[in-house]
């Protein structure tokens, strides 16, 4: 059986037992921890109505919140101030999974030309995901090199 | 947003998915009690950051993402914590339950397999093993797996397809026929 099947019934099973499991109940155990009434308890929108006291939803002190209008720029901007801490803490810099992940954020935020260099630091750092990413680029490059000669040769 | 679409919003996303990422969990963990007692947690971590996140709560994706990543720290913190050996990476509470607490026969050979498979995906690199729990256990396509995890579509195919890769290394093929 393939890896890939394996892992379905793998994961099916782990899924029947989660049928077991109560998420009404681990809702409200959730919500009183965090003191919070349940909304389907006649108190929805009614935060007069609660349990004890409720923690301040938010970053702890000193975090960031922002506002901004478009889902899409928020999603964005989650994971930029991912990326800008990554990048600014240099010393983070000599971890091979860090360079990767500078790479991956770097990637689908600004592009693959911008993402190359961190690609291949992370590469050269000894990331084996980053060592597979930038071998397959030369693989492509190879064989686009391969076709457009073939195409030359053919046409000539 | 007022502070009770802050509460209602937030109830909203641990109604729809504690199930699923509870298994998550318990694919991480193998224990029920401590699944649940980390998903808790997790969930009194994004608390913390609901005010970013709500406002993505339609996109699914980046929500997903903060819990399962809170999640995995949270069992690494466990494992070390109780100076779990690395060798045993992952241990089902229900392989010490006696066959006839399996609801059917065949549940008995998942788990068996499972064992196997799950120890085999524990050696993986974390963010293939996020993909892996999110587009099987979450059931979230690869894109919306990757963009949980902050990949591009090309980059979450790239590591699932050396994941699957590193796992028939890992664990092989049973029958001639699936190796087709």
């Amino acid at each position: 059986m393939d890896a890939e099947k394996r892992l379905r019934l793998a994961a099916e099973s782990l899924n029947r037992e989660a049928l077991g499991f109560d998420a009404e109940a681990f809702t409200h155990r959730v919500l009183r921890r965090l003191g919070i009434k349940p909304s389907d308890e006649g108190c929805a929108g009614d935060s007069a109505l609660r349990t004890g006291h409720t923690p301040v939803a938010g970053p702890e002190k000193g975090g960031r919140r922002r506002k901004s209008d478009a889902d899409a720029s928020r999603h964005t901007e989650f994971f930029e101030l991912e990326l800008e801490e990554l990048r600014s803490n240099t010393t983070l810099h000599t971890d091979p999974r860090v360079l990767r992940r500078i790479a991956e954020l770097t990637e689908l935020l600004h592009g693959d030309g911008e993402a190359r260099t961190w690609w291949n630091q992370a590469a050269q750092a000894g990331d084996r995901l980053a060592v597979l990413t930038v071998a397959e680029w030369t693989r492509d490059q190879a064989e686009g090199r391969q076709t457009r000669r073939q195409l030359d040769h053919g046409s000539s | 947003m007022s502070p009770d679409d802050t509460e209602r919003t937030f109830t909203e996303f641990v109604r729809s998915y504690s199930t699923r990422l509870y298994a998550i969990a318990y694919r991480r963990c193998g224990n029920r009690q401590l699944a649940d007692d980390i998903l808790q947690t997790a969930f009194v971590r994004v608390w913390k950051a609901w005010p970013n996140l709500m406002h993505l709560m339609d996109q699914e994706a980046v929500p997903l993402g903060y819990v399962h990543t809170a999640i995995r720290n949270l069992v690494v913190d466990h494992h070390r914590a109780a100076e779990r050996r690395p060798e045993s990476p992952w241990e089902d509470e229900r392989d010490s339950q006696s066959p006839a607490a399996c609801d059917v026969a065949e549940e008995a050979v998942f788990r068996a397999m499972g064992h196997e498979l799950w120890a085999a995906v524990a050696t993986l690199d974390e963010t293939q093993q996020g993909l892996i729990d999110l587009i099987y256990v979450g059931q979230s396509s690869t894109a919306a797996a990757g963009r949980a995890l902050g990949l591009t579509e090309t980059t979450a195919r790239r590591y699932h397809e050396a994941a699957l890769s590193r796992l028939r290394e890992m664990i092989g093929c049973d029958t001639e026929e699936d190796q087709v």
